[in-house]
């Protein structure tokens, strides 16, 4: 059997020469003997080798002929890496921050042997940032104004994707949900399965739209309102906290050196997951129905520990 | 680079280096194998076999010459370019990668907006489509500047530090060799006095820092980027059940097994560095969490739990 690099490679080139659009049996037929003449193992061979070289980012147009077949071929110019035009010290930059910023996947490196830029030597801060099968897919869709479907805790979503956000370790699609016509934001780990985009250019972003002011700065505030909770936090972690919520959070400064301060309880899960990190160090004070809850998360997990 | 891999490899991915490695080098003219080899990541014999199965392509009337190369005693001689003299246009996830890591890198400290990087981080958007709209956020923690500066300089710092698996306020000095950055947060990789071993203490968990003029020579450290380490080194090893509605704990925490019970529920094994953090933990994630093992942490949540509760009375 033929070296299926051969045939990929011939494949590629034939629908860059090639003037016109091509049939699978033309192909076949230029391609000599490199396809199987059977014509279902044919198609099915070269719908393979059409996937693989689409996976690779190759743009392969699809044409309807006028018998109401399909022809194939490859525009050049969109083949081809257009020059970014960077000077040498912009190519550096871009080298240190691929060395630096780690991904966990080879793309970066893989983008810049196509730069034809070395690989270099990190400085300075090294950083970590996640990467998700997802994400290349929704910034396509959003660099090409595409709408994407996907699911996302049992229901399914249609949004325009306005922009992409990294958040304290986590990435977010911030963009318009078109069941709610509002502006909604989604974790990119979070979403089910794969992700259908749209046809390009079915949307526009509002005028000077920032990604990151579409987050709600806090998880505790996620919610539909602005509630908050006067929280007692003993000296030793008082200090920290200030640093964290401001001067403008302070309800009250003890003698004791411990505080009161006002925090956002919206989104009780997330107040709670927040305050018990404190362990006996802090007290929510009010509101009362805030409190009881607590009281009976905590009551619940002794009563569990006690019954085993 | 990445290091050659065993197997047999896809054809899609030497598909993917053979059209990077054509354009650089037509580029180029006549390159030793062994630095094509070293350049792509890819074995001198991985190299020798793709190019040559490449020269062996060929659609009439350019049967022989599409694409004009040979190997002679270890040298790739290209002759005249006709296809392939350029690189395949950036992927979705390639494009991705570089903006990302670029756009995370203006975020770090000593980075400048309006220098090289800023400048090439606009040329690339330009280039990916109608202006992508991409953010990663860091937020500085307020001393990190203080800790950098040490850093760079070699200097010793004394710092108070909060503990979260002791949940304790130190005093100690450190000699900071490296920063980084993981999950949002910032890390600096120092030798400690306390220990007089290498720890890494979270930026933003220092309370004070103070430089002390005494400088130190710094040496090469590993950063531990992966997610597998845990402030102080002595972990035990617990495994717990929790609801299948606490997944967060897998993703936020690196844990060694995951089993998925009959009931949904889900068994994890992780190493925790106190019983302290276990405890935490397991409140948060409430009445549905269990631990199995070690047996004797059995009661670990229900007791801290009540220790929490005697504040509310």
């Amino acid at each position: 059997m033929a070296d299926p690099l051969e045939r990929l490679t011939n494949l590629l080139a034939l629908l860059l020469e090639t003037r016109e659009p091509l049939t699978q049996d033309r192909i076949a037929a230029e391609l000599a003997n490199q396809y199987p003449v059977d014509l279902i193992a044919r198609r099915g061979a070269f719908e393979r080798d059409k996937a693989m070289l689409r996976g690779e980012g190759i743009p392969i147009e699809t044409v309807t002929t006028a018998d109401g077949g399909t022809a194939y071929r490859i525009d050049r110019r969109r083949y081809e890496l257009a020059d970014l035009g960077l000077t040498p010290d912009e190519t550096r930059a871009l080298q240190v921050a691929v060395a630096t910023v780690h991904l966990g996947t080879a793309w970066g490196e893989d983008a810049l042997l196509k730069l034809d830029v070395d690989a270099a030597t990190p400085t300075g801060t090294a950083a970590a940032l996640g990467s998700l099968e997802a994400l290349p897919v929704l910034f396509q869709a959003n660099t090409e104004r595409a709408a994407v479907t996907f699911g996302y805790r049992g229901t399914t979503r249609n949004l325009d994707p306005y922009g992409l956000v990294s958040r304290d370790g986590f990435w977010y699609v911030v963009g318009r949900d078109h069941a709610r016509d509002q502006m909604r934001t989604f974790r990119v780990d979070r979403i089910d399965g794969t992700i259908d985009v749209g046809g390009p250019g079915t949307f526009t972003a509002p005028v000077g739209f920032v990604p990151a002011d579409a987050l709600l700065s806090d998880p505790k505030a996620f919610g539909d309102s602005d509630a908050e909770a006067t929280v007692l936090v003993d000296a030793g972690h008082a200090a920290r906290l200030l640093r964290e919520l401001g001067e403008g959070a302070v309800r009250e400064r003890r003698d004791d050196g411990s505080m009161v301060f006002a925090v956002p309880c919206a989104n009780r899960w997330a107040f709670r997951s927040w305050l018990l990190g404190f362990m006996e160090h802090a007290e929510v004070l009010a509101p009362a129905d805030v409190r009881a809850e607590v009281i009976e998360w905590l009551q619940a997990i002794a009563d569990a520990g006690s019954r085993t | 680079m990445s290091a050659p891999r065993r197997g047999p490899r896809p054809a899609q991915e030497r598909l993917r280096r053979l059209l990077v490695m054509l354009p650089w080098l037509m580029e180029r003219g006549d390159v030793p194998v062994a630095e094509v080899a070293d350049r792509f990541g890819l074995s001198e014999q991985h190299v020798i076999a793709d190019l040559e199965r490449a020269s062996l392509c060929g659609l009439p009337p350019y049967v022989d010459e599409m694409i004009d190369l040979y190997i002679d005693d270890g040298i790739v001689h290209v002759g005249v370019p006709r296809l392939f003299t350029r690189p395949l246009r950036l992927t979705s996830s390639e494009g991705f990668s570089l903006l990302a890591a670029g756009t995370a890198a203006l975020e770090l400290p000593g980075a400048d907006r309006d220098g090289p990087l800023g400048r090439a981080m606009v040329k690339l958007a330009r280039s990916l489509g109608d202006t992508p709209a991409l953010a990663v956020e860091l937020e500085r923690p307020p001393l990190l500047d203080v800790v950098q500066h040490a850093t760079d300089g070699a200097e010793r710092l004394a710092i108070s530090y909060w503990s979260a698996g002791r949940d304790e306020l130190t005093e100690r000095t450190i000699a900071p060799q490296a920063t980084f950055v993981e999950r949002g947060n910032f890390y600096v990789v120092a030798d400690d006095s306390r220990h007089g071993d290498e720890r890494t203490f979270r930026i933003d968990r220092i309370d004070a820092a103070r430089p002390t003029g005494e400088h130190f020579t710094k040496r090469a450290v590993t950063l531990p980027i992966d997610g597998r380490w845990f402030e102080g080194a002595e972990g035990i090893d617990v495994v717990i059940v929790i609801p299948a509605d606490a997944a967060w704990v897998v993703e936020r925490y690196p844990v060694h097994a995951i089993t998925v019970l009959g009931d949904g529920r889900v068994e994890v094994r992780l190493a925790v560095v106190s019983d302290r953090w276990l405890a935490r933990l397991l409140l948060r994630i409430g009445p549905g969490a269990e631990v199995v093992e070690p047996v004797d942490r059995r009661q670990l949540n229900a007791q801290a739990a009540a220790n929490v509760l005697g504040r509310y009375r």
